[in-house]
């Protein structure tokens, strides 16, 4: 069979399987039966592969994926993270567009204590949508920072997603998880100046009200800030401390961040067997989620070695000359299509087998490759029409709020990721100084 | 079936809680490693052979529990745009494609098993685990996403959930 042909009739089946519904773990068991019987010794192959399902999650690897969940879910469960955020907003007084910015600062904060977009939109959304809506701000300038502020999850350590990512790439988890953070706080500055920037020009889109005018206790606001968030970024230093320091690994850092979490928590009065039973039960439902769709698609990337789709794509892919900027925008613009309506593990899972051996062609870099699919991907959480955080903020939104508004709040501030993203493809250093700093 | 449902139910709700409290003694073990050996103190030998076992039953004990409460990830993007018939007709396709699935992995998971017991095929790091052991929790953990399957047709009320990723 001609590799194209392979490859057409594997990434064809696969995808018609998900755009059907079928659970992405399921599509990928379905095509890997199919793919080891036609191009892996027919009956002898299937009956050795379940081992290799087996053995696929049995990886310390994805062990911080399920340990950096958990961190967050601690926090989410037990009301901290709640409490934490309602802490920041009293500190930003006088500036325009106030509790928008205030959503982008707590969002950022949050994204450091937990590693999941989902947790970080769905808190955001309870906790600072409902206030910015009530005082009469703009609706797509308050949902916009929030889903884009959820994003940022993805980027800013601890992420589970960019630890599955480094560890489905083999590359440095450490190196990975530190590229992210100046990305992350870039995105975050830019979000504030573009709420700030907007409000300034228009100051219908948020609107004055007497709260606003009423002098604040700066130092009841502080005293509030200390005893609810400092601690809680004790955390951050501790996970992202004992990585730069050496004393841990990233998994080992992963593990004393929920034991961190939990005693913080404690310090709180907020444990008890109820939220740490609801924690860990939403953790483990997560977590199967994610590794189960590994596990099925484990044999995938060697089916299409085997099958020759792989080498035959690179082929085509070399004959095409491509400069590494040129390479760099085709994974941008693969990625950003299939965002538009798939998860971000099912992206990684398909690309990954592509992608690593196109860069090492390329002469990518194996980090900036990572930084930039991480990106990307954060991207496309916000991409309409099925980017993951748009139906989050659906979830969460009033139900007057119909999805076009919500995809026209995204808009805006696609575009600004959109500009950090172009900004990493031609200064790599924004994103690889960090970790080259800590070598 | 209804005794059966309600029974298997039960068994989801406590491996629900069991896998979590995998992942948070996955967690404490790891850090109690950590400290053992920044003081020089021996701890449980193996520990990351240990985890790494750990990690792949809970997903695989989990896997019919998350089936259950219909939160595997999914791609909606066909049936976001049909009716209810429409949906619910997708739905029996999509259930009749996880059926098959699965059968064919616990047909194929048997056979592996089998061998693995026949020939004593093992996993030899620091422990040795018989293969055949893994195996049971593989053909364990798709039985039971097949009876999910298979219920949902015979509820006749296959359409999707709402809770899709």
């Amino acid at each position: 069979m001609e590799w194209y042909t392979a490859l057409a009739l594997l990434i064809g089946i696969v995808v018609f399987l998900m755009m059907l519904g079928t659970y992405v773990a399921f599509a990928f068991f379905a095509v890997n039966i199919i793919g080891v019987f036609v191009f892996l010794r027919g009956d002898i192959g299937l009956s050795t592969m379940p081992l290799e399902f087996v053995l696929s999650v049995s990886s310390y690897g994805f062990v911080p994926v399920a340990l950096f969940i958990l961190m967050g879910e601690i926090l989410f469960q037990t009301g901290v993270a709640a409490r934490s955020i309602a802490a920041i907003e009293p500190l930003i007084r006088r500036v325009p567009g106030r509790l928008s910015v205030a959503s982008v600062a707590s969002g950022t904060v949050f994204s450091a204590l937990t590693g999941s977009t989902i947790a970080n939109t769905a808190i955001m959304g309870r906790v600072m949508l409902p206030e910015q809506l009530e005082r009469g701000y703009d609706s797509r300038l308050s949902m916009g920072a929030i889903m884009a502020v959820g994003g940022i999850a993805m980027l800013i350590p601890p992420s589970a997603l960019a630890v599955l990512l480094a560890s489905l790439a083999e590359g440095s988890i450490r190196d990975l998880l530190l590229a992210g953070l100046l990305p992350g706080l870039l995105m975050a500055v830019l979000f504030v100046g573009y709420i700030v920037i907007r409000c300034l020009l228009n100051p219908a889109f948020a609107p004055l009200d007497a709260s606003d005018e009423t002098p604040v206790d700066r130092k009841a606001a502080w005293r509030r800030f200390l005893v609810d968030v400092a601690p809680l970024l004790l955390i951050f230093a501790v996970v992202v401390g004992s990585i730069i320091l050496r004393i841990a690994t990233p998994e080992e850092a992963a593990a004393l961040g929920c034991i961190a979490a939990v005693i913080a928590c404690a310090a709180y009065g907020r444990v008890n067997w109820t939220t740490m039973l609801a924690a860990l039960r939403e953790t483990a439902k997560v977590n199967t989620m994610i590794l189960f769709v590994i596990a099925g698609s484990y044999t995938f990337s060697q089916v299409l070695q085997v099958s020759g789709a792989t080498s035959g794509f690179l082929r085509l892919m070399m004959g095409w000359h491509m400069s590494t900027l040129v390479a760099l925008a085709v994974v941008i613009l693969i990625l950003l299509f299939l965002g538009a309506f798939m998860d971000q593990v099912s992206m990684m899972l398909l690309t990954l087998p592509f992608f690593v051996p196109l860069a090492a062609t390329s002469g990518i870099d194996l980090l900036l490759l990572l930084v930039v699919m991480l990106i990307a991907m954060e991207i496309s959480l916000m991409t309409p029409p099925f980017g993951l955080l748009l139906f989050v903020m659906k979830g969460v939104a009033p139900r007057s709020m119909g999805l076009g508004t919500i995809y026209r709040a995204a808009t805006p501030f696609l575009l600004l990721e959109l500009a950090v993203l172009g900004l990493i493809v031609i200064w790599p250093s924004v994103a690889t100084w960090l970790p080259s700093l800590a070598r | 079936m209804i005794l059966l449902e309600a029974a298997t139910g039960r068994l989801y709700r406590v491996l629900g809680v069991a896998v979590g409290l995998i992942i948070g003694a996955i967690a404490l073990a790891i850090v109690l490693d950590l400290g053992a050996r920044k003081l020089g103190v021996p701890f449980i030998g193996g520990m990351q052979e240990l985890v790494e076992y750990a990690l792949f039953i809970s997903v695989f004990l989990g896997a019919p529990w998350v089936l259950r409460e219909n939160a595997h990830i999914r791609v909606d993007f066909v049936s976001a745009f049909m009716g209810p018939a429409g949906r619910r007709r997708m739905g029996i396709i999509v259930n009749v494609i996880g059926l098959t699935v699965c059968l064919i992995l616990v047909y194929y998971g048997w056979r592996n098993l089998a061998d693995a017991y026949a020939f004593k095929f093992a996993q030899r790091q620091y422990y040795v685990v018989m293969e055949w052991m893994l195996l049971t929790v593989f053909v364990t953990s798709l039985t039971l996403c097949a009876f999910e399957f298979a219920l949902r047709l015979y509820r006749r009320h296959p359409e999707f959930g709402s809770e899709a990723s």
